[in-house]
């Protein structure tokens, strides 16, 4: 086992345990916000925090397996750890894009459902007799 | 509220083609629109003489609550489900001052507006439309002469 292997195990084993750290806090945090985009339906909050998590799973690791072949010859202690720094930190970065992506979309879905009960912003000039304003 | 009726200039093209963008708009509530000078809008709104809705749009919600001017378009920005985001965003105080700004402005210009850009009125297709519909009726008229 040279060290270009050695550096690729600890590459997975670094990569797809950050992965699912990521997408367990994703998956623990997110739900309330699903909850409320849904109007209290929690079962279809689940089902859809569900569905973004292996989402997220599939992203993210066939990512970082694309990522793991290295071309350099890996010489050396150092050369693991700065090898397996550069990767990391790509990795890191990818997580961290898909993380605000994702707190972008459970945002943007939870102003979408709070518009749909939103009372007109702006107050009336004039208020008259209901029952004349419904005549038709 | 269910319905918002907006009181419009159906002898404007630029206001007849932003009834037409409206009513094809998916919205969260029922879109009614009727010419402010005609007798359905004072019954509808008595008060409506009163409110010079010739120089500004007038908007009235079932629920009885009136706007008009800046305030009418914001509502009827709220009323569309693709805007009503932005109805938000104008409605914050300073973006009011240029709104009713800009919006007086088109509605003072809006028939040069709507001869520069050749937007036809609710009122001139409806005229034309009758006008067709009569000369159809003339000249059949016209072929049962020539039969008898």
């Amino acid at each position: 086992m040279n060290e270009t292997v050695i550096t690729y195990g600890l590459y997975l084993a670094l990569a797809v345990a950050m992965t699912i750290w990521v997408a367990k806090t994703l998956h623990k945090s997110g739900r309330i916000f699903l909850v409320e985009c849904f109007h209290g339906n929690e079962e279809l909050a689940d089902s859809v925090n569900h569905l973004l998590v292996v989402g997220f799973y599939l992203i993210n690791i066939g990512f970082v397996s694309l990522y793991l072949k290295t071309t350099e010859t890996v010489t050396g202690a150092q050369g693991v750890f700065e090898t397996l720094s550069g990767k990391m930190g790509v990795v890191l970065l990818m997580l961290g894009g898909m993380h605000f992506f994702n707190l972008l979309l459970f945002t943007k879905l939870r102003k979408r459902a709070n518009l749909a009960t939103m009372p007109p912003p702006v107050p009336p000039m004039l208020r008259v007799n209901a029952e004349v304003a419904q005549l038709s | 509220m269910h319905t918002l009726t907006l009181f419009y200039d159906a002898r404007c093209g630029l206001c007849s083609r932003v009834r037409q963008w409206l009513s094809g708009q998916p919205a969260y509530v029922r879109l009614e629109f009727l010419p402010y000078d005609s007798p359905e809008a004072a019954r509808r709104l008595p008060a409506i003489r009163h409110l010079h809705a010739d120089q500004e749009i007038v908007v009235m919600a079932d629920t009885g609550e009136v706007w008009q001017g800046a305030g009418a378009w914001v509502l009827c920005l709220w009323a569309l489900r693709e805007y009503r985001g932005w109805s938000a965003r104008l409605a914050s105080p300073t973006m009011q001052v240029a709104a009713r700004k800009i919006v007086h402005w088109i509605s003072q210009n809006r028939i040069g507006m709507s001869r520069l850009a050749g937007f036809k009125s609710d009122a001139e297709i409806a005229a034309t439309a009758e006008r067709e519909a009569e000369e159809s009726v003339c000249r059949l008229r016209h072929d049962l002469d020539l039969i008898d």
